[in-house]
């Protein structure tokens, strides 16, 4: 695969990412391999968390309380499946080398990987959150658009940290365990904000109510990807 | 480069541990004891600078790794492995403690506030920090993804005590704008003459594990350069 | 009386702790402050060959 050339130019450097982006969504869409197995695992999480509250605690506490915790919880762990597969099929097969040599920015190898996890997840939390609805009892239609901005934002920093985590767990030949070690006490304040938000959306409050969490979620979005952009070649590099 | 038997080490703990006994006569005797909680308060004599040393040590992290990343010199990379530790230890230390004292003085051993959580965090980013280090075959592979894992720990530091603040809150306020329960003098100096006495232990040990890394690192390149030969 | 209970666990832990750590390190150091003189020894006496 020829990269265009040093893509020191932005518009180079998008070019790059959308390349690794595409490969990677194309590879997923002749298979749903991944897809597949991050629904089935979310579903599982789904039913199980059924089984560690009880009806009448549900009941009870109610689904604005309930639902965040389990939303997130369920999105944190298939996203790790989603995350590790991303970089695990290249390292089977040593392709990473080849992708690490084509003369493109490391960053943009980085974004490329990031836009296709995220795509993955949200097309996911297309599945995943009408059916906690469903499972659940709440009204998902009257709350569709502050649900779809919040869960949509908070997905966007998990993608980032889940990404650049995943190349270093893959890289140090390790999975999923790894990467949730890393993944889920590095994300604690995105976690806070997700279900917070979550919580307040179900609570039927406007998003200007969440403003304040919102801000700070686009801030850690910001953050992780300016981090992960300047850390991501040392991860790569041989 | 000096060796590990170096007296200058040995004389840096030794008047750590010098410090630490005067620390603890003046937490004993020569403080007083608080009158709302009662004797278990001097925990707080140690519990505190522990912690402020602990973060002390995830800066040292975040600078040696960033210089580690730029420069790709070992010293640096020996720096970061000791202050990894010492922020880990520091941090066990802060999270027994604090219970201890918690159970006494709230009547719970845990809650879920702002800064128990948040260092309950930093302890297992830490450990994920080590764990790491240890899976790396390659050293210098190892090295920079501790380096990297470093960055976004140290990082996430102050972001993570803002999120969990703005989220809950309870923690006693003991330094502060208009506290209503100043420190008495003695208890000012008795603390602040332990937390000289436990930041010093804390360079003394820094400087130790850091030679320490450096030894190791220097005995095996010997131990390749032979297997080479 | 039950403060010093507390009083008194709390601050062992914080000795067993870095006691602990300080013997780490120094078993660390001394088995490879041995490991180094046994390397550099018979370096340099393969260097004298």
């Amino acid at each position: 695969m020829t990269g265009p050339p040093a893509s020191s130019s932005l518009p180079g450097f998008f070019r790059a990412s959308w390349l690794v982006a595409a490969k990677d969504l194309r590879m997923e869409w002749r298979t749903y391999e991944r897809l597949a197995s991050m629904a089935l695992f979310s579903l599982v999480v789904l039913v199980i968390f059924n089984f560690a509250f009880d009806l009448v605690t549900v009941q009870r506490i109610g689904a604005e309380k309930l639902v965040p915790g389990v939303l997130w919880i369920t999105f944190a762990f298939s996203g790790i499946i989603g995350f590790t597969r991303s970089f695990q099929l290249e390292h089977r097969r040593d392709s990473l080398v080849a992708l690490v040599l084509a003369p493109t920015d490391r960053g943009a190898i980085f974004l490329g990987k990031t836009i296709a996890n995220l795509a993955t997840v949200w097309l996911l939390q297309l599945l995943i959150v009408p059916l906690c609805a469903v499972f659940f009892n709440f009204d998902l239609v009257s709350v569709a658009f502050p649900m779809t901005v919040v869960v949509g934002l908070h997905t966007i920093g998990l993608a980032e940290l889940g990404t650049l985590f995943a190349a270093i767990a893959t890289r140090l030949g390790r999975g999923e365990a790894l990467l949730a070690t890393l993944l889920l006490p590095g994300s604690t304040p995105l976690f806070l904000s997700a279900v917070k938000c979550t919580e307040g959306v179900l609570k039927h409050q406007s998003l200007g109510d969440l403003s304040h969490w919102l801000y700070v979620a686009t801030g850690l979005n910001l953050l992780y990807l300016l981090v992960a952009l300047m850390t991501f070649e040392y991860v790569l590099e041989d | 480069m000096g060796t590990i038997r170096s007296m200058s080490l040995w004389v840096v703990l030794g008047a750590a541990i010098a410090l630490i006994f005067a620390a603890i006569y003046m937490t004993f005797l020569y403080a007083p004891t608080e009158s709302m909680m009662g004797p278990v308060q001097k925990i707080f004599y140690f519990h505190v600078p522990s912690a402020m040393v602990a973060y002390l040590s995830v800066f040292v992290l975040l600078g040696s790794s960033m210089a580690y990343l730029w420069t790709r010199r070992r010293v640096f990379d020996y720096v970061a492995v000791a202050a990894t530790e010492l922020a880990l230890l520091f941090c066990t230390v802060v999270l027994i403690t604090g219970p201890i004292w918690a159970k006494p003085a709230w009547g719970v051993w845990w809650t879920w506030e702002a800064r128990l959580t948040t260092t309950l965090v930093l302890w297992l980013i830490l450990a994920a920090c080590l764990m790491v280090r240890g899976y790396a075959t390659e050293r210098d592979a190892g090295a920079r993804m501790a380096a990297v894992l470093g960055i976004v720990a140290a990082l996430d530091v102050p972001i993570n005590y803002l999120a969990v603040h703005w989220w809950r809150g309870q923690h006693p306020q003991v330094f502060g704008p208009g506290k209503k329960d100043p420190l008495a003098p003695e208890m000012m100096h008795a603390f602040l003459l332990c937390m000289v006495a436990i930041l010093t232990l804390y360079l003394a040990l820094l400087f130790l594990r850091s030679r320490l890394a450096a030894a190791e690192d220097r005995a095996q390149s010997l131990m390749d350069r032979m297997r080479d030969s | 009386m039950n403060n010093y209970v507390y009083l008194f666990w709390g601050y062992n832990v914080f000795w067993a702790l870095i006691a602990l750590y300080v013997v780490f390190l120094a078993t660390r150091l001394g088995r490879v402050g041995q490991r180094l003189d046994r390397l550099e020894n018979s370096l340099s006496a393969s260097d004298d060959d």
